[in-house]
């Protein structure tokens, strides 16, 4: 750089310069023929200027007399305007004073500064632009601010310079030793005596002053400023307005006395004393102004050089300023171990002033304690470094005792200019950083903690393999063992439900894709054992490359299996009760129409196609059809329907009858051992769920579902077990409410029949008795027999009335022991009881044989047959050739028994009638009017029907009736 | 007192004993009657429509007073009273419910038909016997009819 410079220098200036050589020519001359003597003027104005040192601009002469470039313009100042001005001599402190107190009506060189705008006035143009410059003993090594630290310098007291000085010596951090004196003459003196280690020196005053002592510049110069003339405030403003204009005047004319005063007083470099005699001063001239060409080059060339000097000077003050203004730590150190500069950031967060670290050793005892060796090795290794290098994390310990995380990194600076290399170390504090961390760290480690007693499941998740890291209690809660439990996202896929892969995979892929901001979803995984858990996973993309693509996912397994079955089972619970609810409020006219109903909710619970309900007895071991649903009529196109089925005829839908238990069957097309396959034209099956329901201990019926879209599960099951064992319930109390109602009404005929048949014979009774006492009293003895003929009569009747009142109430109240009897000795044994009867009508009884067994009461299943022959026999009417014929005949299933005589027959009008408790249809019979209402009472507690037929009067009658809950056996035996 | 014909009355009774004591009241009563007796509702609806048995108007004329049992095999005796109020012809015959029920849906019942009294048979044949003076009475003397 430093050639480069200077040729730039001399290119720029060579006409300037001669210029200039011209001017300065020209001054020495006048110089050389100095002005007359001044003296003052009669009738001029004083104006008193306070004087001080500095040269050449102001100066005291040997004798005393105030010389210099200031008093050359005042003087044609003063000659101009009529003013005489008059140098009161002191110090630059003194001078400030005087015109604070009025004894000074005018001051040279002051720079503007608020505390001197309080006193005084300032002109508006500037004298001079001035600069303060550090000065140092020509021997002295200082070149630099920084090695001012601990150094004294010397200012001048109240200097402007002096003060720009302090300030930035404060920024940069050093601590210098200020020594103020009063003038820059002592200041330049004590340098020159080393009484001081450097010294602060207006520019103007040591360019001229320097050569006569050992002092040098060191380049170092601050803070350029204007300097003015300045008058006490209050006085003096014309005076400044004077030489405001005058000094406008001259600075625009290059030949005016300001530059050719102050050409002749700073070219000259010294100041001569004015008692050189003028011989001598002519004498000199010629050699003087040769001589002065030269010095002029090459104090020329030296101000530029040190232009270009101040320039990089001017750059390391910035430089030192960035360092030390840094926000963060930065430390220069030579290699001998000296500690160049600590700056504020390294300061403050150590606590450790420049002073406590003198050295590198010093540093590391304080900061290192017991490592410090290891950190010195690697500080050494430094200074022949030729990059960055980070050298990593060091805690350090500050004054204080606390503890720092420094993250360092250092490089070499190159030569001090004594030889000794030098580096940087800078830190980045990550204290911090490093807290957050270890906090960031223990608080996952309180998560994992938290959430491993809530047996929480995590994992993390690689997005770019697919392998996962996961915790113990995700592999628990699938049932693995977590010690070899391997994780990934295609194995997690495959142990979802069939139903939930779908949409469950969806949600990743879209989560991952940015598609959707929130990952959490409700599955299910199929365990280790086989059976299904409902997790909750909520997750979180947690790290992504430059390009936002997601790297890794974390998150969590919570398993909610309790929580979903609750939530299932109420929703069950809430439809079932709803089911049964409804049935019990359905206005069903009875209880076949009620069984409808129920089935078709059933279906509806169990979302099937299909259904019945059977009744079951447990006694005959026979399902009689209560409902079917219309579906099943529709399809099944069985030619002979059967509503009767014997359960060990039955196939796989009486299983749950003899297991006891529900039956499901999910692939009907499967062999199946429990199977018997059903008739052609059968509805076709599919799926097929049959429940047992229940009453006590036994089973009273079955209800069937079939053909349900999806399998039947556990849940269809329970949902249909707890339907009809509500629907029993209400089917119970609704036909606890039949009965009653029936019982009801027979009491009511009950009564009836007392209040009228009953007292009939009593009315005949006492009727004739009466009428007997009559007839024996007038003797008539035919009117007597026929009187006792009433009265025996009237008497029998009531008998046998009573009697049979009494035995229609114990049918169905007193229970007897069931036993097995055949159809033939039943028969047989009920003519007997009616032999007489028949015998009488000469009836002919005509038994059809069967080899039929029935199981019941046999007594009253005698009865049954005993009432139906002894009605035939009673309305035989006048038949020549009565007969009888007794017998049975199978539909389907079914057994129809049947008792035919060609009696007197029944209208049609009658037929229902006849089979009410005391209808008889003709009076002149001998009947009760209870036998048939007797028989009907028999056949409704075997469960079965009785009819009669009848063509009409004279036609005879037929009287069929079936008794499902005591036919054992059938045709099969035959 | 009352001259001329004998008046026709007809009973409507399935009990033969309780018949017989009807017939018995009547036969020595002093105001000359004839009693027809049928013992069930069919017989009845017969006997006044002239129909089957009873076609020849002489041997079964018509009644000016119908004593009617209710429970009557075949039709029963409510079922006799519709049908006698239900017709243009038989209305006006004044009919007496002569029944042992005391029940008041039977009373109700046969005076919502058209009864013209409903009389409960007393046990007591005294009091039988002077509830039949009295009925006779009342409806063959002092009893005014339409036709």
């Amino acid at each position: 750089m430093e050639p480069t410079v200077a040729r730039e220098i001399r290119a720029r200036r060579p006409a300037g310069l001669a210029f200039s050589a011209l001017l300065l020519f020209a001054g020495i001359l006048l110089a050389a023929f100095p002005a007359p003597a001044r003296g003052a003027e009669p009738g001029a104005r004083t104006v008193r200027v306070a004087a001080f040192y500095f040269p050449p601009a102001l100066f005291q002469d040997g004798d005393g007399t105030v010389r210099g470039w200031y008093v050359d313009l005042l003087d044609e100042v003063g000659a101009r305007e009529q003013l005489h001005f008059e140098y009161v001599y002191g110090t630059w402190a003194e001078g400030l004073d005087r015109a604070r107190r009025g004894e000074v009506d005018l001051l040279t060189s002051v720079a503007r500064t608020d505390a001197r705008d309080s006193y005084l006035s300032f002109g508006n143009v500037p004298i001079l632009t001035v600069w303060g410059e550090l000065f140092v003993h020509e021997a002295s090594a200082v070149d630099g601010i920084l090695q001012l630290e601990g150094k004294s310098v010397a200012v001048m007291r109240s200097d402007f310079n002096g003060q720009a000085f302090r300030e930035m010596a404060g920024k940069f951090g050093i601590a210098c030793r200020f020594v103020e004196m009063d003038s820059f003459e002592e200041v330049f003196r004590a340098i020159d005596a080393r009484q001081v280690d450097a010294g602060v020196i207006s520019r103007l005053v040591g360019a001229a002053r320097q050569r006569s002592l050992r002092v040098k510049p060191t380049g170092i110069i601050f803070n350029p400023f204007d300097i003015f003339f300045a008058a006490p405030r209050g006085g003096g403003a014309g005076l400044l307005v004077t030489l405001d204009r005058t000094l406008t005047e001259w600075r625009r004319d290059k030949t005016s006395i300001y530059y050719r005063s102050r050409e002749k007083w700073f070219a000259r470099g010294e100041f001569a004393p004015r008692e050189f005699p003028a011989w001598l001063g002519y004498a000199l001239g010629g050699l003087g102004a040769a001589g002065a060409v030269g010095a002029f080059w090459v104090f020329t060339l030296r101000r530029q050089v040190r232009r270009a000097a101040e320039q990089v000077r001017v750059s390391e003050g910035r430089f030192r300023t960035a360092v030390e203004e840094a926000p963060f730590p930065i430390l220069i150190h030579a290699e001998d171990g000296e500690v160049l500069t600590v700056n504020r950031a390294w300061r403050e967060l150590t606590g450790y002033s420049h002073a406590d670290l003198p050295t590198i050793a010093a540093w590391t005892a304080r900061a290192y304690g017991d490592g410090r060796e290891q950190v010195e090795t690697q500080i050494r290794r430094l200074y022949t470094l030729t990059e960055r290098v980070q050298e990593g994390e060091y805690v350090i310990t500050c004054r204080d005792g606390s503890q720092r995380t420094w993250d360092f990194s250092s490089m070499a600076m190159g030569t001090l200019p004594d030889g000794r290399r030098m580096a940087i170390s800078m830190a980045n504090d990550i204290t911090h950083r490093k807290l957050a961390k270890q906090a960031l760290m223990e608080s996952e480690e309180r998560l994992r903690l938290a959430l491993a007693a809530a047996g929480q499941g995590l994992y993390d998740l690689d997005l770019r393999t697919g392998e996962a890291i996961v915790n113990a209690d995700y592999a628990l809660m699938l049932g693995y063992d977590p010690a070899d439990f391997h994780e990934t996202n295609a194995a997690w896929r495959d142990r979802l439900h069939p139903d939930d892969r779908e949409p469950v995979t969806r949600v990743y892929q879209d989560y991952v894709a940015g598609r959707r901001d929130e990952y959490r979803v409700e599955f299910r995984q199929r365990t280790r054992q086989g059976d299904w858990k409902w997790i909750l996973s909520l997750g979180r993309i947690v790290e992504r490359d430059d390009e936002g693509n997601p790297l890794r996912m974390l998150g969590t397994h919570t398993d909610i299996t309790a929580a979903k079955n609750a939530e299932t089972e109420l929703r069950l619970n809430e439809a079932r009760l709803q089911a049964i609810l409804s049935i019990s409020q359905h206005r069903a006219d009875d209880l076949h129409a009620l069984l409808d109903y129920a089935l078709l909710e059933a279906l509806g619970l169990s979302g099937s196609r299909f259904g019945y309900i059977y009744h079951y007895d447990e006694e005959s071991r026979q399902f009689t059809l209560s409902s079917w649903s219309d579906e099943v009529m529709a399809a099944c196109t069985i030619v002979d329907k059967q509503t009767v089925y014997e359960l060990d005829k039955t196939g796989l839908w009486g299983e749950a009858v003899r297991q006891r238990r529900p039956i499901v069957v999910n692939d009907f097309h499967a062999t199946n051992p429990l199977k018997k396959g059903y008739p052609e034209g059968h509805a076709p099956l599919a799926r097929f769920l049959t429940v047992p329901v229940f009453s006590g201990e036994r089973i009273v019926a079955v209800v069937g579902v079939a053909n349900k879209p999806a399998p039947y599960t556990r849940a269809d099951v329970l949902q249909l077990t707890l339907f009809m064992d509500g629907l029993w319930k209400v089917v119970e109390r609704r036909q606890a409410e039949v009965e009653l109602q029936a019982k009801t009404a027979e009491m009511e005929r009950f009564l009836y029949t007392v209040s009228h048949d009953l007292k009939s014979p009593v009315v005949t009774i006492k009727g004739f008795l009466d009428l007997l006492e009559m007839d024996l009293g007038a003797g008539d003895a035919q009117g007597v027999e026929r009187d006792l003929g009433f009265l025996h009569s009237a008497a029998d009747r009531m008998a046998r009335l009573l009697e049979e009142v009494l035995e229609l109430s114990r049918i169905g109240r007193v229970v007897y022991k069931t036993e097995e009897v055949s159809f033939t000795d039943l028969v047989n044994e009920a003519a007997s009881m009616v032999g007489g009867m028949i015998a009488q009508r000469k009836v002919e009884i005509v038994v059809a044989p069967s080899p039929l067994l029935l199981r019941g009461d046999r007594n009253r299943l005698v009865e049954l047959w005993q009432n139906l022959v002894e009605n035939a026999v009673k309305y035989m009417g006048d038949q020549p050739a009565p007969r009888i014929d007794i017998g049975l005949e199978e539909h389907g299933e079914e057994i129809v028994f049947f008792v035919r005589d060609n009696g007197i027959g029944i209208d049609p009008r009658f037929q229902e009638k006849i089979f009410g408790l005391f209808d008889k249809l003709d009076p002149g019979s001998d009947g009760t009017g209870l036998g048939l209402a007797l028989a009907k009472r028999i056949v409704e507690t075997c469960r079965g029907r009785i009819w009669v037929e009848s063509a009409g009067e004279g036609q005879g009658s037929c009287f069929h009736f079936t008794l499902p809950a005591v036919v054992a056996q059938t045709r099969g035996e035959s | 007192m009352i001259q001329g014909k004998p008046v026709n009355i007809l009973l409507i009774e399935d009990d033969p004993a309780h018949a017989e004591i009807v017939r018995r009241n009547f036969e020595g009563f002093r105001i000359a009657n004839r009693l027809f007796h049928v013992s069930d509702g069919k017989a009845a609806v017969d006997y006044l429509e002239h129909t089957g048995p009873y076609a020849d108007p002489a041997a079964s004329p018509r009644p000016e007073l119908i004593l009617l049992d209710l429970r009557l095999p075949k039709v029963d005796g409510l079922e006799v009273l519709r049908s006698l109020k239900g017709s243009d012809t038989l209305r006006e015959i004044p009919v007496v419910v002569l029944t042992t029920s005391a029940n008041d849906r039977d009373i109700s019942r046969a005076y919502d038909l058209g009864a013209n009294s409903y009389l409960v048979k007393p046990v007591g044949f005294k009091e039988f016997c002077e509830m039949m003076n009295t009925l006779g009475y009342y409806w063959l003397a002092w009893n005014r009819y339409p036709f």
